[in-house]
């Protein structure tokens, strides 16, 4: 019984189950990662929550790479049309996300007129404490509050 | 072969395909072309979330405060343990046990809805507390002027992936209903397959929805 008379490949149960624990473990993992005090630590060289959050994206890295290599399949498939396709689409989308967010997180940068929030109404109304989320001092201050009052108006 | 025991017919093969291995084939390549253009189309929605983490992360940080990530990890846990029943109807379809695959396939519907249960119970909270996106906003208690934003790509990401859910079930009732009209063989047991590629791709889908927006920030 060659493999060749039957369609597609048998993923041997143990595989499917095994990776299956995996998945939760890594879930597990993640959620206690969030639940990580890191202020505790008292680091402060370097941004633990930044770091946090990227160590937790990579854990729903390999989670992503365990669900499509194993239980879509993609370990097993021979195809070279259905790998081009995969391989294809994932550097597309890597493309896509690096070129838009290096596009978007650097404007500003030489010309600051970019950062301004042209006619940027926010449906919230900042009232309690200084109302200066981080990135008010910014250029776009001046134009998003006359612009948030006069929301309310229309 | 199982046939005998079931007293369903046999699949025969397509009279354009030469073989059921190519027929199998070309429903997976098709499959894999759809399932590429539906990556790509939730790829959109998380660059458009990286985006916005990266140049407001602290109105990130105060909408993803909202989110219980209890109800997520119940959630996680759903989809999870769906994934690997569709995984394990597919291996029953590929052993002939129709029994085995109905029930499989039962199981993952239960754990589908227990999914959309725990999600309406989320959407409720936020309705209630005015969360909701564009227009329709009308929150309270907010300090970061742009934390509808996170909002707006809460319900717009989790709702398409709800719809999805919703989606993927309906295959499930209908793989329930073909496992009832032909017998699933080692040859044929395209329709399970698909309907798990399909779920496989939920679970992808969620696997970095969930801690993009519950455990970020």
């Amino acid at each position: 019984m060659s493999n060749h008379e039957y369609p597609g490949h048998a993923i041997p149960k143990s595989t499917i189950v095994g990776s299956y624990f995996a998945l939760l473990f890594l879930a597990a993992v993640m959620i206690g990662l969030s639940r990580l005090d890191v202020d505790r630590f008292g680091i402060d060289w370097m941004d633990l929550h930044a770091f946090k959050s990227v160590l937790i994206m990579s854990v729903a890295l390999v989670m992503g790479i365990i669900v499509s290599m194993f239980l879509m399949g993609l370990r097993y498939e021979s195809k070279l049309l259905n790998l081009t396709i995969f391989l294809s689409n994932f550097v597309f989308l890597l493309i896509f996300v690096l070129f838009t967010w290096t596009d978007t997180s650097f404007r500003g940068e030489v010309d600051p007129s970019f950062n301004q929030k042209i006619n940027f109404t926010s449906p919230i109304k900042v009232e309690e404490e200084s109302a200066t989320p981080e990135k008010a001092p910014a250029p776009a201050a001046p134009q998003a509050a006359p612009a948030a009052e006069a929301a309310p108006a229309k | 072969m199982a046939t005998a025991s079931t007293g369903l017919p046999e699949h025969h093969v397509a009279h354009h395909f030469d073989s059921a291995d190519q027929e199998f084939d070309s429903a997976k390549t098709g499959m894999w072309l759809f399932l590429a253009s539906e990556i790509m189309m939730f790829g959109a929605l998380f660059v458009g979330a990286l985006v916005f983490l990266t140049l407001h992360p602290a109105a990130f940080r105060e909408g993803s405060h909202h989110l219980d990530w209890r109800m997520g990890a119940i959630n996680t846990f759903f989809l999870l343990t769906s994934g690997l029943t569709m995984g394990l109807a597919v291996i029953a379809a590929q052993a002939g046990q129709q029994a085995k695959v109905r029930l499989n396939i039962i199981i993952s519907l239960f754990l589908a809805s227990g999914f959309l249960v725990v999600k309406s119970m989320e959407y409720a909270v936020k309705i209630h507390h005015g969360t909701l996106p564009g227009r329709l906003w009308h929150g309270e208690g907010f300090h970061d002027p742009f934390a509808h934003i996170f909002f707006g790509l809460y319900f717009v990401m989790t709702g398409l992936h709800a719809l999805h859910v919703l989606i993927g079930m309906s295959l499930m009732i209908f793989a329930l209903i073909r496992s009832r009209k032909v017998q699933f063989t080692r040859s044929y047991f395209t329709p399970v397959e698909m309907v798990a590629l399909y779920w496989a791709l939920v679970d992808l889908v969620w696997v970095f929805l969930f801690p993009l927006l519950y455990l970020i920030g």
